[in-house]
């Protein structure tokens, strides 16, 4: 693929160049301009000076002696001997003028008004027209002897030559631009080309390797820099040869590589495959047994509560049997009391079995959504733990109002809220808080949500075990007494299952476990109602 | 450079010579060898520049002239050489003695003071108007000089060195007064140049004045105010201040006289040089015309004796 630049070292160097030296002699040109004038004018002005100081120096005793012959032949002379002089105006300060041009004199009354307003102590100059002569150099030079003022030197000079000076200076001005301008386009090309010529090469070389071709080489023989490109060039293309080389052999190598490492991954896929099943399997294994053991530890717990829950009534069972022995025994047992009796033992044994019943309906192994009444929930837990509760001292109050009703796994539920109790309770009983009280409340907020709060006065959740409350296995109990999978499942029932949140958070009393569950189950889990 | 007059002739000669070169050397073959020794009359010639100015200047020309005239002519002059004589007798003995082969100098001293038969031919140049340099006797128009009678008493100015115009003077005096100008005017005074007499005669420094018709000619178009100021009153017709001569049985004579009298008329150079001292050219000037100087200073001697004055020597 050819590469086309935007724009070109050549044009550019001949450009710079040209504008270099055309600038150069320009302003060498044009500063010397007004130096060769000044030169000229002081030429002017010595040459003037200098034939008016030898007219008056030879015609000295003539003036002095008024030998006016001698001037006018003096002058004559002058004018005859240089042609550059227009005329000669002898002014004394009395008498005739005598106005010497070139071949002829005369004789003048006074001199012109003009030239006489030049006549003073010193030498001055001026360019006048005078005698039909126009552009003359006039030089009027003071004639003195011993101090005392003879008279005045008029002399007219031809600017001719001046003018041929300043013209001949234009001219080879023009002259030297001239040469410059020819030098500039010869040297500027060949210059330019000199520089341009060898990166173009490389240019077009490096272009071709652009296009993939390593076999161009530069063959540029200089000791300069463009030299050291061009051998830099080729150590490049030379390198890029070699890794060239270099690259397709990794390259099939690779290919090599890469079709045994495709072969191994494929394998590699089935086995990952089978693994992905064998682990997914063991996963749910896991997760069943996770549940099971979630289940048998809430069954646990439950026992104990069951078996709180019925030293009372087996109590008063005994109770009752032992009196009705002892008024069998007394002989005072009569119909009465025996059916009095009977239906305390009746109501107890009720009782009990209500009990059981709440322990089945716990563990009955629902799986359909249904609609739950809030507080019938949580008042059914709480039945269950009441007694164990109370053998610990432990106060639980609930504040839920009775038309609050949501929808999910009613067994589930009260798996979390026994959870959330019993965690309350097990940090009651260890830390051995005065006045142990646990308050379970529920309400409804405007947006229809449900928020159900276990909150204890046991001092709260440390800190330091506050974002790990949650994972599997986690417990701060002794062995023995906790799983560490109560609160993990409980926040799967209720995020998971429920599509609700379950968050934990310390008030100055202790931990707060707030539920907030929609009043409106999700689609998937509507569509999960029977 | 400042050229004077004795340059004009000693140019024109060489310009001559080259001429000859041209003519004679190639049909002649082999080029001879031959000199070219010029005598010139100093007190004559002089007029602008010092003596040895003058001398060394025309040699130094006439040797670049003969460099320039030997490459383009084959012309073998090898030896040429201009000397000034202070002495006319010096001049006439280096002439007899074969130093000179050429003199230049006032008409009337040559008249005076060679024979004719050591001379053959010569030059003589003449003035821009064709007529002879002729001597004149001007004077002051307000001066009251009409003719030669009013110049009794009057101051006049004569040229230094010029026996001729001196002569011409004592000649008109001697004529119209019987006595020697000497006697008649009140005060004689001796200038260089004639132009400078004109302009003193101009300027009132003097009434009357001897010079030669070129010198007038050239004041007077210098300023036409000279003209009206300062009259002709006498004149004589002296073909020109100086002639010159070659010696006799020198070989080019011929040839040189007539290329000077063809050719400078054509020459660019050479009428320029000769329009600076007013001459148009040079003429062949024969050894008889010298008759006329010859008759003028006999008749001179005559006067002279009637006025009871001793006669002046010739040789």
């Amino acid at each position: 693929m050819a590469l086309k630049p935007r724009s070109s070292i050549f044009i550019r160097v001949f450009l710079l160049f040209g504008f270099l030296v055309l600038g150069i002699t320009l302003f060498f040109a044009f500063m010397a301009i007004p130096m060769q004038k000044n030169a000229f004018n002081q030429i002017m002005f010595t040459q003037a000076d200098t034939i008016s100081r030898s007219i008056v120096q030879a015609s000295s005793d003539a003036i002095i002696s008024k030998d006016y012959g001698f001037i006018v032949e003096h002058n004559v002379e002058v004018l005859k001997n240089n042609t550059r002089i227009f005329y000669v105006l002898v002014s004394p300060s009395t008498g005739d003028k005598i106005l010497v041009l070139q071949k002829k004199w005369r004789l003048l009354d006074k001199v012109d008004a003009k030239l006489q307003a030049l006549e003073g102590d010193q030498i001055h100059y001026e360019i006048l027209s005078y005698e039909n002569f126009n552009n003359v150099y006039h030089f009027v030079y003071p004639i003195k002897f011993s101090g005392v003022e003879w008279g005045w030197l008029h002399i007219g000079f031809s600017t001719e030559q001046y003018n041929q000076s300043i013209q001949h200076m234009y001219d080879q001005i023009i002259y030297i631009i001239g040469i410059s301008f020819l030098i500039i386009v010869i040297v500027g090309y060949f210059f330019a080309r000199w520089i341009a010529r060898p990166v173009w090469q490389i240019s077009q070389l490096a272009t071709k390797v652009a296009g993939g071709d390593l076999s161009v080489r530069s063959t540029l023989q200089r000791r300069d820099e463009i030299g050291v490109l061009s051998d830099s060039f080729n150590s490049m293309v030379g390198a890029l040869l070699q890794s060239k080389q270099h690259l397709q052999n990794y390259n099939q190598e690779l290919e090599r590589e890469v079709i045994i490492r495709t072969q191994e991954l494929a394998e590699l896929n089935k086995s990952l495959d089978k693994k992905i099943q064998e682990e997914v399997a063991k996963s749910k294994q896991q997760e069943a047994l996770l549940i099971h053991q979630s289940r048998s530890a809430a069954m646990g717990e439950m026992i104990g509560a069951i078996a709180h829950q019925w030293r009372q009534p087996l109590n008063a069972l005994s109770l009752v049997q032992q009196n009705l022995q002892l008024r069998f025994e007394m002989g005072k047992l009569d119909s009465e009391f025996m059916a009095s009796n009977m239906e305390k033992s009746s109501r107890l044994i009720k009782k009990m079995s209500s009990t059981i019943d709440d322990f089945r309906n716990f563990f009955k192994p629902n799986k359909h959504l249904e609609l739950l009444n809030v507080q019938q929930v949580i008042r059914s837990t709480i039945d269950l733990l009441e007694a164990q509760l109370k053998n610990h001292n432990i106060t639980i109050t609930l504040d839920c109002p009775e038309n609050i009703e949501i929808i999910g796994f009613s067994g589930e539920f009260s798996q979390v809220i026994l959870n959330l109790i019993n965690n309350s309770k097990d940090v009651l009983i260890e830390r051995t808080t005065p006045n142990p009280t646990i308050t379970v409340s529920a309400m409804q907020n405007q947006d229809k949500t449900v928020q159900v709060v276990v909150k204890d006065n046991g001092g709260g959740i440390p800190a330091e075990i506050f974002d790990r409350i949650y994972d599997p296995y986690f417990t701060t109990k002794e062995e023995g007494k906790g799983t560490g999978i109560g609160l993990y499942m409980s926040k799967i029932i209720i995020e998971t299952n429920m599509g609700g949140v379950l968050s934990a958070a310390n008030d100055k009393e202790g931990a707060n476990f707030t539920i907030k569950l929609k009043n409106k189950p999700a689609k998937r889990l509507l569509n999960r109602l029977p | 450079m400042k050229l004077p007059i004795h340059l004009a002739w000693g140019v024109s000669i060489f310009i001559a010579l080259q001429w000859v070169g041209m003519v004679n050397c190639p049909v002649k073959g082999p080029a001879q060898t031959t000199q070219l020794h010029i005598g010139l009359y100093a007190r004559s010639i002089t007029e602008p520049a010092g003596r040895k100015d003058s001398e060394t200047t025309l040699n130094f020309l006439l040797k670049e002239l003969l460099a320039a005239a030997k490459k383009q002519h084959r012309f073998n002059i090898t030896d040429i050489k201009a000397i000034l004589f202070d002495d006319i007798d010096g001049m006439r003995a280096a002439l007899l003695l074969g130093d000179l082969d050429m003199i230049v100098a006032p008409p009337f001293l040559i008249s005076k003071y060679f024979k004719r038969d050591e001379l053959t031919m010569g030059f003589a140049g003449v003035l821009h108007n064709g007529q002879p340099d002729s001597i004149l006797l001007i004077a002051r128009a307000d001066k009251g000089i009409a003719s030669v009678e009013n110049l009794s008493g009057k101051k006049i100015l004569l040229l230094e060195d010029d026996e001729l115009t001196e002569v011409f003077i004592d000649y008109l005096c001697l004529k119209q007064f019987k006595k020697s100008y000497k006697a008649i005017l009140s005060a004689v005074e001796r200038q260089q140049k004639a132009s400078h007499i004109i302009l003193d005669i101009y300027f009132n420094k003097a009434d009357a004045g001897v010079v030669f018709r070129g010198a007038y000619e050239l004041m007077a178009g210098l300023n036409p105010d000279v003209a009206k100021k300062v009259m002709v009153i006498e004149s004589y017709p002296s073909k020109s201040r100086n002639v010159s001569f070659f010696r006799k049985d020198y070989p080019y004579a011929k040839e040189i006289l007539v290329l000077a009298q063809t050719s400078f008329k054509e020459d660019a150079r050479t009428k320029q040089i000769l329009e600076i001292f007013r001459t148009s050219g040079l003429y062949p000037f024969n050894v008889e015309e010298l008759g006329q100087f010859d008759e003028f200073y006999v008749d001179y001697q005559k006067l002279r004796h009637q006025a009871g004055l001793l006669p002046l020597t010739r040789k």
